[in-house]
């Protein structure tokens, strides 16, 4: 039991001893532990450049910063809030809201947020709907990812398509996709990863959002992915696959990240992206205007009679409930989150942002490859359902995915099946 | 007076271990029985509230996968990584125990890379082996005329191919212990047995096999514990996938406790998993309780 012992162990040993400490704020000095993204500690802005500034105005206020990969972002602050020694400040992704707020690990922030009203009315309101969790905000966010159809448009000039013109429909990503499509080359006219990873899910929503409705109820109490709009979502990935032969039959093993590598690599010509992938190696040379000149960005195709819609992910900035100074730590963080802090960091780490401010600001609309579309998406946006049961259900709805595209099931009976999983899980709530 | 007529000072002198053992062993063993039988979440650890056998009858009834598919799971990617662990070791053991084989310790060396390289590590590389598109593997297949094949992502060929990352990454383990077994054996006995006029084969059967019984038995136990427990390589290669088909007990608890954050049906996983251990762990004692015969 080596291995499993020592999880438990370690699990044990943090909630029993309560060594796994950020210290906790003292009265005066005051300290402030702030655990965030490992990668955000890359770049100076925006958190040393927003401490270093802090700590001008307020010299007793020591800031201290810690830089945590995905999971331990969750798991180490999940245990140490538990243990009463959680940082004061933590990242949440925006898919953790409900099981941060319901167990309430980070405590609502609506009344700071209504009191720096230049801040909360700065954020594109589906971003302010995405950090709300039973009519109370829980925090300011970082940065986000918006997905968006990217597109070779190399690959669409040899295939006698116009690079400039993207597929708008279902019908053309379909017609499209199979005219780009040489499997004797190994080359795709539509890639999406369908590994058995959430991310998966995560670039295949706004195929259901178009239908004007979510993956559950707005209650959030029951599923209804398994309806026309989610069904009709889910053939459509069937059909690219199966009827067309547009898309391989191997995506399964796909995992998000992969799918875009294969993107940079020429052998998907279209495929749904988080963010920009200016900032991979494949295009480290480039000029901004380069870029585009080779790759394009545009909304989703549209289901029929549908409606523009996209996904964001992205980090909301939270303060935990161990925090000794919650107003201290809203002050730091609205320094941190200044306009010119945060153009200065998305455009250095390759991030999108939130604010209208940012977004208007001509450094970020210079760095911003393809802005005028993802600009103009900024307002479509949607965000997964943010119940605490969403990984178990996401588990389901993967399940249900994978056995669409190994045929082992139709896109109803699948959904169906995983409805009936979501809807249980949802009836035993206890928020 | 020696020890052996104050035992308690023997006992204080192995004090520090038993301590040791208690907290890296006993503790977490009971831990996780306890943890067991609570509803426990990860979000809520602090508000722990006792479920009795409540966790143990929601695995029964899990359906994705099901306690009997991941216990199935486990025991066919146990059995065959072990088979091969085994036999490929021993192979091994006995071509680096030939004389006028070169570099013997450089090449027990290289084979140790892989054993002692993270088991994420080594997920994520052959992930990127076995990529579909890009893969390593499929390239080669390219090359040699043959057709690329979806190793991750057929329901047919993710198991196998976790297993054959598994069976690469455990050999060097069945390399040490049956190398320590052959070199336990008096040289004076192959000797007597070419006098004998005895064959490799049946040297083989006759001298080696029998002496390093117990080594292989060894090799066998622990190496089955040690193997019901990886999850790292799975997850990190097929996530479990497809469709729940790489989801051993290991995996299927990790996810449980860490991904979905259920605390207490992780642990109840872990338990069946710690039931497993011990069973082979009161077989390994059988086999080498004191009195034994020894070699």
């Amino acid at each position: 039991m080596k291995k499993i012992g020592m999880m438990v162990f370690v699990l044990s040993v943090f909630v029993s001893f309560d060594i796994f400490a950020w210290g906790g704020g003292g009265e005066k000095p005051i300290t402030l532990n702030v655990a965030v993204r490992d990668y955000t500690l890359d770049n100076e802005p925006p958190w040393k450049t927003g401490a270093a500034a802090y700590q001008k105005l307020h010299p007793n206020v020591k800031i201290v910063f810690e830089g945590l990969p995905y999971d331990d972002m969750r798991n180490k602050v999940l245990i140490a809030v538990a243990a009463g020694k959680g940082p004061d400040i933590a990242y949440v992704d925006c898919i953790w809201l409900g099981e941060y707020a319901s167990n309430k690990i980070i405590i609502p922030v609506t009344k700071y947020m209504n009191a720096t009203p230049a801040l909360k009315n700065d954020l594109y309101s589906p971003f302010l709907a995405g950090a709300t969790w039973k009519g109370e905000i829980y925090g300011p966010w970082s940065h986000t990812d918006v997905r968006t159809l990217v597109w070779n448009k190399d690959m669409f000039k040899a295939a006698g398509l116009d690079p400039e013109k993207p597929p708008t429909t279902w019908s053309q990503l379909r017609e499209y996709a199979k005219k780009l499509t040489n499997p004797s080359k190994d080359v795709w006219g539509f890639g999406f990863p369908a590994f058995a990873s959430e991310g998966s899910l995560d670039m295949w929503y706004p195929f259901v959002y178009q239908g004007g409705k979510g993956i559950l109820s707005d209650d959030f109490t029951k599923a209804i992915f398994n309806q026309p709009h989610g069904v009709a979502a889910m053939q459509l990935y069937y059909d690219l696959m199966w009827t067309d032969h547009a898309s391989p039959t191997d995506l399964i093993g796909v995992e998000e990240g992969q799918h875009t590598d294969g993107f940079d690599a020429g052998k998907y010509a279209m495929i749904i992206m988080a963010g920009t992938n200016k900032t991979n190696d494949a295009y480290a040379d480039l000029t901004r205007q380069q870029f585009e000149a080779r790759v394009g960005a545009a909304p989703y195709p549209l289901a029929p009679g549908g409606k523009v819609a996209t996904g964001s992910g992205g980090w909301i900035i939270g303060i935990t409930r161990d925090a000794k100074n919650p107003d201290v730590a809203w002050d730091f963080i609205t320094s941190v989150l200044k306009t010119d802090n945060l153009v200065d960091f998305v455009v250095a780490d390759g991030d999108e942002a939130t604010y209208k401010s940012v977004v208007a600001s001509p450094k970020y609309k210079e760095y911003l490859p393809q802005y005028p579309v993802r600009f103009g998406l900024m307002d479509s946006t949607h965000f997964r359902p943010p119940v605490p049961e969403y990984l178990k259900i996401a588990d389901a709805l993967l399940n249900a995915m994978q056995k669409v595209l190994t045929q082992k099931a139709s896109a109803q009976e699948a959904l169906n099946e995983a409805a009936l999983i979501a809807d249980s899980l949802l009836a035993q709530r206890k928020w | 007076m020696g020890i052996g007529r104050r035992p308690m000072v023997g006992y204080l002198y192995i004090l520090p271990l038993l301590v040791l053992l208690g907290l890296l062993s006993v503790y977490p063993a009971l831990s996780v029985l306890w943890m067991s039988l609570q509803s426990i979440e990860l979000a809520n650890l602090g508000a722990a509230e006792f479920a009795g056998l409540k966790n143990y009858l929601l695995l029964l009834k899990s359906t994705s996968p099901t306690l009997g598919e991941a216990l199935g799971l486990s025991f066919l990617f146990v059995f065959v990584s072990v088979v091969f662990h085994v036999f490929i070791g021993f192979s091994l053991a006995n071509l680096l125990a030939i004389p006028w084989v070169k570099g013997k310790n450089a090449w027990r060396n290289l084979y140790m890379i892989s054993w002692v390289a993270a088991g994420i590590v080594i997920g994520y590389t052959f992930r990127f082996f076995f990529e579909p598109r890009a893969g390593v593997l499929n390239y080669l297949m390219r090359l040699a005329g043959l057709a690329p094949r979806s190793w991750a992502a057929d329901p047919k060929l993710a198991m196998p191919a976790i297993i054959i990352v598994n069976i690469w990454r455990g050999v060097p383990y069945s390399l040490i212990i049956e190398t320590a077994g052959l070199q336990s054996i008096n040289t004076e006995l192959y000797d007597a047995a070419r006098v004998d006029g005895a064959n490799a084969w049946q040297m083989l059967m006759r001298v080696k096999i029998p002496i390093v019984k117990d080594f292989l038995l060894l090799d066998i136990i622990l190496d089955t514990t040690d193997t019901f427990q990886v999850f790292e390589t799975i997850l990190a290669i097929t996530g479990g996938g497809p469709l729940h088909q790489t989801e051993t007990l290991a995996l299927y608890m990790y996810n449980q406790a860490f991904r979905y954050g259920d605390v207490g049906r992780g642990s109840a996983i872990g338990v069946v998993l710690l039931a497993i251990s011990i069973v082979f762990a009161v077989i390994y004692i059988r086999f080498f309780r004191p009195g034994k015969e020894e070699l």
